[in-house]
């Protein structure tokens, strides 16, 4: 299940269900990409809605990153590139002369970096 | 530090001490050819500073002289501190000292740190960054310690300036960052930014292509729908408003009035042509009468004036008669006399041809003599010619008789050069026995010598026979015998014994020559261009003269009679033509006076027939008749003008019935039409609506709004992901600007002085130039050439002693051969970065090439003392 930034992930998984047969259908469904601790919590409250009307609906969801509102940059890096990488994503999402769409741009690519460097890798 | 001073003792050949003294600030050079001992101090001054005291390894063993011994060496350096004289000594009681002014400070393990502090600490320090020995110009030459110190060095010193590398590129952190995002990003797209095939992006657009065109088919088919549902309304409104009752009656109560119009126009169409007619026909009574009229009066009066003209006419046509057999009888006599004067011309003619060709047969019959008289001779001197020719090829030539004078010459003289050597007998016979004494046949003359060439018996008549023995015998006798065989040979070559008969045969044929000469002219006199020629030309010659030629008149009388004939047919030809021209003229006036006369008869007979046919006319009567058909032609003109004007408009009523008949004939076929249409689109609408076609196209615009929903965050993605990788990599590479910004400005004018505007790039991992750019080009410095290289590193080591010197950390540069690749006019561009850069530093070049560092100018040093 591929999931990206502002999805709503109940519905995406609503979508990948199958309709037919489901008392004999056992399912494992691998959550990938990028979603807020909201769609986390959307997602396995769909995942347990539809649980019962399968033989086995099992989610993983280890796969799927966490996007953070951020707010201290210090949490990326001190100095250096990443802080100036930071600095500058930041002072673009908080822009009002660029577009709305470059804003959120900016502000998406904020919030990726920071969950590269406080997750590690995956 | 700064070197002042260098001792070697038992190092390399320097068994006895050698010093280097007298090292200044600034450039010195130590200039020396090969094997003179320049890398020798080099690794000398690492062992001191960088190998323990302690140390037996490969590197000091290498030091140590062929005949063993414990090397040493002492250097004299300058710090802030003052004077200090450092030394080792290894192997033999080894030991570390370090003194100033004549008092220790340190040994052993002290010293050992006391000189590492003095470096800064590692094992290479910056001398590995500084020191450069021979052969080892690129910056990553070296073993891997030595590397490693480099690099460590390199990295001390920037980071001591910058700060670390890693705090300042982000380290491990950026990269793992990068590569996260670069990994991510690449399930999305290609290297150039493009949907990857296969990826969840390029999944999504398929989707939406795939669903937009799904969606359209269905569009498509809605549209078809509703198109022919409101196609199928309008044709069964207009179907009903052309069946409409009272749209029939309608229809048919105006094809029934315009049918009813056009019908009476028609019949008033007849009326008009009956009036018409009637016109005509008063009209062409009315001319008739008028013309009759006419006729009388004019034929009356033509009658009388023809008669007059036929009668001049005719009195023409005799005359004219009468002159044309006048001409055709004298064109007769002309044409006689012409024709008897022609056959006159003729027999002249042939007359003066026959006097010719006798003139002709007479000049031929003397060349014919002349010609046979020459064939003759000819003959004769051609045979004389083959005969000459036949002799003149038998016996020697010139050069054959010369060749045989020649060799005989030769044989009379090997004879004589035999003769002269050779035993002679010379005979002198008493009186009364003359002739008693031969050799063979021959006898022996009186007091002649007689020369013996081989034994010979001599017969004395009376006495005996005397031999004579000439031992070896004469000198030549092989080459007589050759010449003789030589003779023998060339006589026998033309066919001859003896020489007499070659010179005989010689002679006759110089005579054929001779004779050939003569008859050749001869005969190219009598037929230059041969016989068979003359003959040619005498078969063409004319036939001799026949026996009735003999007979003819001169040729002077046969001429003149021809000249009078001639003139007499001209003269008769021209009269004959003047005479034909007059005939011809009367010819044409007789049938032109025939012409006026048969005319003047016509028109005489055409005034009488006139006459004739009126004749029982009365002229006033005729006048009568005249007015009343006029009458009645004016009466037929106010009729038709009459009904005309009450004709309705015939094609006004035709266009009318036209147009109401084409409207019945359209709402038929209209009719016909709307029909079969109806009911097509009534299947069509039948079938569509059993497929649900418009719920169908509603599911198709909701899946395609899920999917560019799914496209639009994927691609939402792509962005963001490509916005982070950007900044990313400006981040690192701003900072990896600023982190070489030191270096870079230390090494932007040494650069400049051999490349204006080229810009070294450097690697992060190995702080060193990994690229040159050049007018505006990116060079790997790995494919640069070998001189290029060694440039780049021979500034780059400048910068960074000049670097450490402004960080307080002085340490001397020392280059052993560095600059063994470069140019002369290079090299002269790199002393002038060496000054430029010496001038807080401390710079020792050893070199071998004396020549090329002549050039470099510094403070000259010199290795003193020593037993080499």
């Amino acid at each position: 299940l591929p999931l990206h930034e502002d999805e709503d992930t109940a519905k995406a998984l609503d979508a990948l269900l199958p309709t037919a047969d489901r008392r004999n259908t056992l399912l494992r469904i691998k959550a990938g990409g990028w979603t807020s601790l909201a769609g986390h919590a959307a997602l396995r409250a769909a995942a347990q809605l539809h649980a019962p009307e399968f033989a086995l609906l099992d989610l993983i969801a280890n796969g799927l990153g966490t996007l953070h509102n951020i707010t201290d940059l210090d949490a990326i890096d001190q100095a250096g590139a990443m802080r100036l990488a930071a600095e500058r994503l930041m002072a673009e999402a908080n822009d009002d002369a660029l577009a709305e769409s470059d804003r959120d741009i900016a502000a998406a690519a904020l919030n990726r970096l920071y969950a590269y460097t406080t997750e590690g890798s995956r | 530090m700064k070197l002042r001073a260098i001792t070697l003792k038992d190092v390399r050949r320097f068994t006895d001490p050698v010093r280097i003294d007298g090292i200044a600030d600034g450039v010195n050079v130590l200039c020396a050819p090969n094997e003179f001992g320049k890398s020798t101090v080099f690794d000398a001054l690492r062992a001191l500073f960088f190998v323990p005291h302690s140390s037996r390894g490969k590197e000091i063993a290498q030091l140590r002289p062929h005949a063993g011994g414990a090397p040493e060496v002492t250097v004299e350096i300058e710090t802030p501190e003052g004077i200090f004289h450092v030394s080792k000594r290894w192997f033999s009681k080894p030991e570390a000292r370090v003194s100033r002014a004549g008092v220790l400070i340190a040994q052993a393990d002290m010293a050992e740190a006391w000189i590492g502090q003095l470096l800064g600490g590692g094992d290479g320090g910056p001398s590995g960054l500084l020191w450069v020995r021979q052969g080892l110009t690129s910056l990553a030459d070296g073993s891997n310690k030595e590397q490693q110190a480099a690099l460590d060095a390199r990295r001390d010193l920037l980071s001591s300036v910058t700060g670390e590398v890693e705090a300042m590129t982000g380290g491990r952190r950026m990269d793992a960052a990068l590569a996260r995002c670069r990994e991510e990003l690449a399930a999305y797209t290609t290297a150039t930014g493009k949907p990857r095939a296969g990826g969840s992006w390029a999944e999504a657009v398929q989707q939406v292509d795939a669903l937009a065109a799904d969606r359209d088919a269905f569009a498509k088919r809605v549209d078809t729908l509703q198109s022919a549902l409101t196609e199928r309304t309008k044709f069964k409104r207009e179907l009903a408003e052309i069946e409409a009752p009272d749209a029939i009656a309608d229809r048919q109560a105006r094809l029934a009035a315009a049918s009813a119009l056009h019908k009476e126009a028609l019949a008033h169409a007849d009326k008009v042509a009956a009036a018409v007619r009637a016109l005509e026909s008063a009209t062409k009574t009315a001319e008739r009468a008028q013309r009759d009229l006419a006729t009388l009066s004019t034929a009356r009066k033509d009658q009388s004036d023809a008669l007059q003209k036929d009668k001049d006419a005719t009195a023409k046509l005799k005359e004219a008669i009468a002159a044309r057999a006048e001409a055709e009888q004298a064109h007769k006599d002309a044409i006689s006399t012409h024709e008897t004067a022609e056959a006159r011309l003729k027999r002249a003619e042939e007359l003066l041809g026959q006097v010719q060709a006798r003139a002709a047969a007479l000049a031929a019959n003397e060349r014919r003599t002349e010609l046979q008289d020459r064939i003759t001779k000819a003959g004769v001197a051609r045979q004389a010619v083959e005969t000459a020719t036949a002799e003149a090829s038998v016996g020697p030539d010139i050069a054959g008789i010369d060749r045989l004078r020649g060799l005989t010459a030769a044989l009379a003289t090997a004879r004589a050069l035999r003769d002269s050597t050779a035993t002679r007998v010379t005979m002198r016979y008493t009186p009364g026995h003359e002739g008693s004494v031969r050799d063979g046949d021959s006898l022996l003359e009186h007091d002649k010598a007689h020369p013996v060439h081989t034994d010979t018996v001599l017969h004395v008549d009376g006495l005996g026979a005397l031999t004579i023995h000439p031992g070896e015998g004469p000198e030549g006798l092989a080459d007589v015998t050759r010449a003789e065989r030589d003779l023998a040979k060339a006589l026998s070559g033309f066919g001859y014994s003896a020489i007499e008969e070659a010179l005989h045969a010689h002679h006759k044929r110089q005579e054929a020559l001779g004779r050939l000469t003569g008859v050749q002219a001869e005969l190219a006199a009598l037929a230059p261009k041969g016989i068979e020629d003359l003959q040619r030309q005498l078969a063409a010659l004319p036939m001799a003269m026949s026996e009735d030629q003999v007979d003819l008149p001169e040729a002077d009388e046969a001429e003149a009679e021809w000249q009078a004939a001639k003139r007499q047919a001209g003269e008769f030809a021209a009269t004959r033509e003047a005479v034909r021209e007059r005939r011809d003229t009367a010819r044409t006036k007789g049938a032109e006076a025939t012409v006026r006369q048969e005319a003047a008869a016509e028109r005489l007979e055409m005034a009488s027939a006139a006459l004739r046919r009126l004749a029982s006319q009365d002229e006033a009567e005729l006048a009568v008749q005249t007015k009343q058909a006029e009458t009645m032609r004016e009466q037929a003109e106010v009729e038709l003008k009459d009904i005309r004007d009450t004709a309705p408009d015939i094609a006004a009523t035709a266009a009318t019935l036209k147009r109401v008949q084409s409207v019945a004939d359209a709402a038929r076929n209209r009719i016909d039409a709307l029909r079969p249409a109806i009911a097509a689109l009534t299947e069509r609408i039948s079938g569509n609506a059993g497929e649900a076609v418009e719920e169908q196209l509603q599911e198709a615009d909701e899946k395609l709004e899920l999917a560019r929903e799914r496209l639009a965050r994927v691609e939402r993605e792509v962005k963001v992901l490509q916005r982070l990788q950007g900044v990313l990599d400006g981040a690192r590479s701003e900072a990896r600007d600023r982190y070489f910004e030191p270096i870079a400005a230390e090494l932007r004018p040494l650069m400049h002085l051999l490349w204006p505007d080229a810009e070294l790039n450097w690697a992060d991992d190995s702080l060193l130039p990994q690229s040159l750019t050049r007018n505006g080009q990116v060079e790997s410095v790995d494919v640069l050439s070998g001189g290029t290289q060694e440039q780049i590193a021979f500034l780059v080591r400048l910068a960074f002693a000049r670097l450490l010197a402004k960080g307080g950390r002085h340490a001397p540069v020392i280059l052993d051969d560095a600059l063994v690749y470069t140019d002369d006019d290079r090299i002269e561009r790199m002393f002038d970065a060496l000054h430029r850069q010496a001038g807080d530093l401390q710079i020792i070049v050893l070199s071998c090439r004396q020549r090329a560092f002549r050039e470099l100018g510094g403070k000259a040093l010199q290795i003193i003392g020593g037993a080499r």
